[in-house]
């Protein structure tokens, strides 16, 4: 079953809760509607006073059962959606844990990042999709039996002008596809030139460089704002014919009733068919919007679906968690990544107190012998073992209490500095969270608020250099036997990658390091070349 | 919310002129389509009354009018997106040209991010600004006021019934507002926080993996995403009341003005045919408010982004217009201080000639070769090429005549070629005897994306390759040698004294050069 529907059969009762209201939102607005306009008419009969009394009332009661069901149809709803929302997003995180790193494919990052964003449609696909489409083809149900009562054939006459918004409004969708499409390449293609403007301005003003970057600008606009105007000239043009529909479907429904005035229809209900028609086009005319974004609310779903079938990179090992000290060695490591062998053949001994550097080309698969040795990845030939003990029989959660892994890209918390550092070591004090800010070289992190600032958001981004050192303090205080750091002194400077090494190498019992520094050699007792999957040296 | 809609609005118009044709069109179309809605409804009720009082064959009239009237008012609600698209389009265009310019003249922003979110969602919402939120306050204003002005005139009674009604609604918004507003900014803060966990949880989960902690940050997303429901509940409980407000002010005014027609038309007060105009259009009068209500929300993350855009275009600096040298210029150095505590320096670079720049690290190498590249303002003392000072220069003209080498250089584009040719027309023949000319062994196809795939002394190159491409007039090289090994070395020093530009070279190591400037604390 899928994320979102077992989400929506666990919130079973708050979405009835939510169709119940639209259901009343429905019944008062068809009911608002017919019973004034009968109370008009029949008024103009000019019957006694107290013979009016009833519809009087009516029309009090579902003006306010109006304006009470919207309140409780939008609260329900939202209710519902966002209970459902909140259930989609732990079964994607559950979905998404054994993933990471390795099972992502090459840019796990933007998986991640697609997977947040598409969680969000969630809410969108409820409040702004499902729900209106319920409460239209709902309320058009009930004012079709009420004109049909009144004239069986206006409520033909209805029937074929709401269906024919419907339709429209998804035949719109289907039609502006193709230029959502293209305005979304462009649209990707203008956010990557601002990106490439962004990281280099000094570069893009040099040398023509901005009069080039403009001229790319302009293209990629024009062939924005060409897409934009298809796609807008097919929503103008549903919602002219749903407006159409409005006005043909009220003409429709006042023939009919002409026709039947013919055959002694009583002239107090005459103009309720008419009145009826309008109020169901106005609960289905919002639809039009809310199906263009169907379309895409729907790919964010197949999109959520699709993480389930992605194979976990490990299998997981049942079995307590142990406390194993000891050399790790891996031989003769083959290691499948992306449809490839990543690693073809890669043995490595750590035995305590080493320090190892591995250096090679990117795409040599430095990184995947760094997951292979935090079993982030089972190997498809050779093995890892943990003081003589074999991976393949080590629970994940044992590996882990012996070998850290720290990535290339260490993640910011959106919390404070302190935060951010005892994610890995709950219990640690304020004066060791200094210690290691200061052995890494982040002091100026703690200007203004110390430990307090914050770190993460949207405007509070730290630089590259900044977070790898950030990764390199948890490292510290993690207090691995054994640690394994990816890029650790990436984006930093002489002076500060080898404060950075030395931090590590004085701590750790044991650390791989991965880089492609020249420099950074020179801690090392040993040093391993990787090249195309394979430890040359 | 800093601002009000009609304040950003009146500030976009200082901004771009074209706005003033967005809002004319937007008004147009919506007073169409309102007076649309009055021929409809007025055909509507003679039909009606002429069916009461059994004179079937006479409602061909009516219905004819209401179908001219549906073509009239569905071409009027067809045309206001595309009109109000093509309208926008050109202010995005000139605003998003702007910002690019004026990202580039402020150099490098603390968060990347931040920035591009700005210069791309950012300026996109300023469109859906004008092309949603825009014509649907014009419509807020302008429909109910047209559709209240035609009541009155057919039954100003049933006028007062709906003016009163739609008046009461903005003091229920208010008092709506005043009391739910300390709480909601509060709540506000709390949802964001929470519905950043989930983002966190999944983003950092290799984090949370390597110390085993990620079972019970998934145990705990369930807690906060009950907690996040509560609380975003309610503060759309609180936001959902004034829709309520709304709904409750059409649906009652609805409610009276046919208790009343009622009454009077038991009393022979008022005729059939005005009464059913009047209980028609009375729920017309709202349906624009709601909408612009409902819009409330997306305009006001319109509102803040455009606040943000056009402050960074306010920051927008003056050029000056005296015309870039086209051949290798004189530089001269005046008393230049480029950071605070390091020792002016005054220097001469004769045109064509090659100069190096030393000093002990963290003196401002660096920087002294952004100010003399105009990508940096000196603290003071001046800069003048051919005698004139830089700040007077044409700004982008000068730009476009420099050859800049960063200490880090940004490769941009997907492969080599891309990197190196910018978009410029060049032949491949001369990009490859550029490269062979640096000792650059890399195919022109050598795809770029997948990060670090070529070593820093190769991308050093490239950069550098990029640079000579465009043959300027001044070249500005911060360490141009560094990460290069002895051969690669030889190959770059040849083509920079190869070329004839002022040169302008920033080095840890000693060079043959035409002259030295040395930085002191």
């Amino acid at each position: 079953m899928t994320a979102l529907g077992e989400a929506l059969a666990a919130e079973r009762p708050a979405i009835g809760r939510a169709l119940w209201a639209g259901a009343l939102v429905s019944v008062s607005t068809v009911g608002l509607a017919s019973t004034s306009a009968w109370l008009i008419v029949r008024a103009s009969e000019r019957p006694a006073i107290l013979s009016l009394t009833v519809p009087m009332g009516l029309v009090q009661l579902f003006a306010l059962a109006k304006a009470a069901g919207r309140y409780l149809e939008r609260t329900a709803t939202h209710r519902a959606a966002l209970s459902v929302m909140g259930r989609v997003r732990a079964s994607v995180a559950r979905r998404l844990e054994p993933l990471v790193p390795a099972g992502l494919g090459p840019d796990s990052a933007s998986v991640v990042d697609l997977a947040v964003r598409d969680v969000d449609r969630v809410q969108d696909l409820l409040t702004a999709v499902a729900a209106p489409l319920a409460a239209g083809v709902a309320g058009s149900l009930v004012a079709a039996m009420v004109s049909g009562v009144v004239v069986p054939g206006a409520a033909l006459a209805l029937a074929v002008a709401v269906a024919a918004s419907l339709a429209f409004a998804l035949l719109g969708a289907r039609w502006a596809a193709p230029s959502e499409t293209s305005f979304d390449e462009a649209r990707a293609a203008l956010v990557a030139l601002v990106a490439e403007v962004a990281r280099d301005p000094e570069g893009v003003a040099t040398g023509e460089g901005l009069a080039l970057a403009t001229g790319r600008l302009d293209a990629l606009e024009t062939e924005r704002d060409r897409a934009r105007a298809r796609a807008s000239r097919v929503r103008g043009l549903v919602a002219g014919l749903v407006s159409a529909c409005s006005g043909l479907g009220a003409a429709m429904a006042l023939v009919v009733t002409a026709t039947a005035r013919h055959g002694h229809l009583a002239a107090a209900i005459v103009a309720v068919p008419v009145v009826t028609t309008l109020a169901a086009i106005e609960l289905v005319g919002g639809l039009g919007p809310a199906m263009t974004g169907w379309r895409s609310d729907r790919a964010a779903m197949q999109r959520l679906e699709a993480l389930g079938e992605r194979v976990a990179p490990v299998a997981e090992v049942d079995g307590p968690r142990r406390d194993l000290r000891g050399a790790v060695r891996a031989t003769h490591l083959r290691v499948a990544q992306n449809g490839r062998d990543a690693l073809t053949d890669a043995s490595l001994e750590l035995a305590p107190g080493e320090v190892v550097v591995i250096r090679g080309p990117s795409g040599a698969g430095k990184t995947t012998l760094a997951w292979a040795l935090a079993k982030l990845v089972d190997p498809t030939g050779g093995r890892v073992s943990l003081a003589e003990n074999d991976y393949a029989e080590l629970s994940s959660a044992t590996v882990r209490r012996a070998v850290g892994y720290v990535d290339d890209a260490p993640y910011v918390f959106a919390t404070t500095l302190a935060g951010n550092l005892r994610v890995v070591a709950p219990d640690a004090t304020d004066d060791e969270l200094l210690e290691a800010i200061e052995a890494v070289g982040l002091s100026a992190l703690l200007e203004p608020a110390g430990l307090a600032r914050e770190l993460g958001g949207a405007s509070l981004g730290l630089s590259g250099g900044e977070r790898t050192r950030l990764g390199v303090a948890r490292a510290l205080l993690a207090k691995w036997p054994i640690v394994v750091l990816d890029e650790p002194t990436e984006g930093l400077d002489a002076v500060a990658a080898s404060r950075v090494l030395t931090a590590i190498t004085s701590r750790a019992d044991g650390a791989v390091i991965i880089s492609h520094r020249e420099g950074d050699g020179v801690v090392a007792t040993r040093v391993v070349e990787l090249v195309a999957g394979r430890v040359v040296r | 919310m800093s601002e009000s809609p009609a304040a950003l609005l009146a500030r976009l118009r200082r901004a771009s002129p074209l706005v003033t044709r967005s809002l004319v069109a937007a008004s147009v179309l919506g007073v169409l389509a309102t007076i649309a809605i009055i021929v409809q409804a007025v055909a509507i009720a003679g039909a009606v009354s002429t069916l009461v009082a059994h004179r079937a064959n006479a409602v061909t009239g009516p219905i004819l009018w209401l179908l001219g009237a549906t073509l009239v008012r569905a071409v009027a609600v067809g045309a206001s997106e595309p009109v109000g698209a093509s309208l926008a389009a050109p202010v995005r265009r000139d605003l998003r040209r702007r910002a690019l310019r004026q990202l580039v003249h402020q150099g490098r922003s603390t968060n990347l991010d931040a920035t591009v979110q700005l210069l791309t969602r950012g300026v996109d919402e300023v469109e859906a600004f004008l092309v949603a939120s825009v014509p649907s306050l014009v419509l807020a204003a302008l429909a109910p006021l047209t559709l209240l002005v035609y009541l009155t005139a057919r039954d100003w009674l049933s006028g007062v019934i709906v003016a009163v009604s739609a008046l009461l609604l903005p003091i229920f918004m208010w008092l709506l507002g005043l009391a739910a507003k300390d709480a909601m900014e509060q709540r506000w803060r709390d949802q964001q926080r929470l519905a950043a966990y989930f983002g966190d949880v999944v983003r950092g989960m290799i984090v949370l993996k390597s110390v085993n902690r990620s079972g019970a940050a998934l145990a705990g997303l369930d807690a906060i995403g009950a907690s996040l429901t509560a609380s975003t509940m309610a503060t759309l409980r609180v936001a959902f009341l004034s829709s309520f407000a709304l709904e409750l002010l059409s649906s009652l005014a609805t409610a009276l003005v046919a208790l009343v027609l009622g009454l009077r038309l038991v009393h022979g007060a008022v005729s059939l045919d005005v009464a059913l105009v009047v209980l028609l259009l009375t729920p017309e009068v709202f349906v624009p408010l709601r909408r612009a209500a409902s819009q409330y929300h997306a305009s006001s993350t319109g509102v803040a982004a455009a606040a943000e855009v056009l402050a960074l275009l306010e920051g927008e600096r003056d050029s000056g217009t005296r015309p870039a040298p086209a051949r290798a210029p004189r530089i001269e150095l005046v008393d230049l201080v480029v950071a605070a505590g390091v020792e002016p320096v005054s220097a001469v670079i004769e045109p064509g000639s090659l100069v190096t720049v030393r000093g002990p690290s963290g003196v401002g190498k660096s920087t002294l070769a952004a100010v003399i590249a105009g990508l940096a303002d000196p603290v003071s003392g001046a800069v003048l090429v051919n005698g004139v000072d830089l700040a007077d220069l044409d700004r982008d003209a000068w730009h476009d005549r420099i050859g800049w080498l960063a200490q880090e250089p940004v490769l941009r584009g997907a492969t080599v070629r891309d990197a190196v040719v910018q978009g410029r027309t060049v032949e491949d023949r001369v990009v490859r005897e550029l490269l062979d000319s640096l000792d650059l062994d890399i195919e022109l196809e050598h795809p770029l994306t997948e990060g670090a795939t070529l070593s820093a002394g190769e991308r050093r190159r490239v950069a550098l390759a990029a640079c000579l491409v465009a043959l300027p007039v001044v070249l500005v090289l911060d360490e141009p040698t560094s990460h290069l090994d002895a051969a690669s070395e030889v190959a770059v020093r040849a083509a920079i004294d190869a070329s004839t530009a002022t040169r302008v070279i920033v080095t840890h190591r000693r060079l043959v050069g035409d002259g030295e400037i040395v930085l002191e604390r």
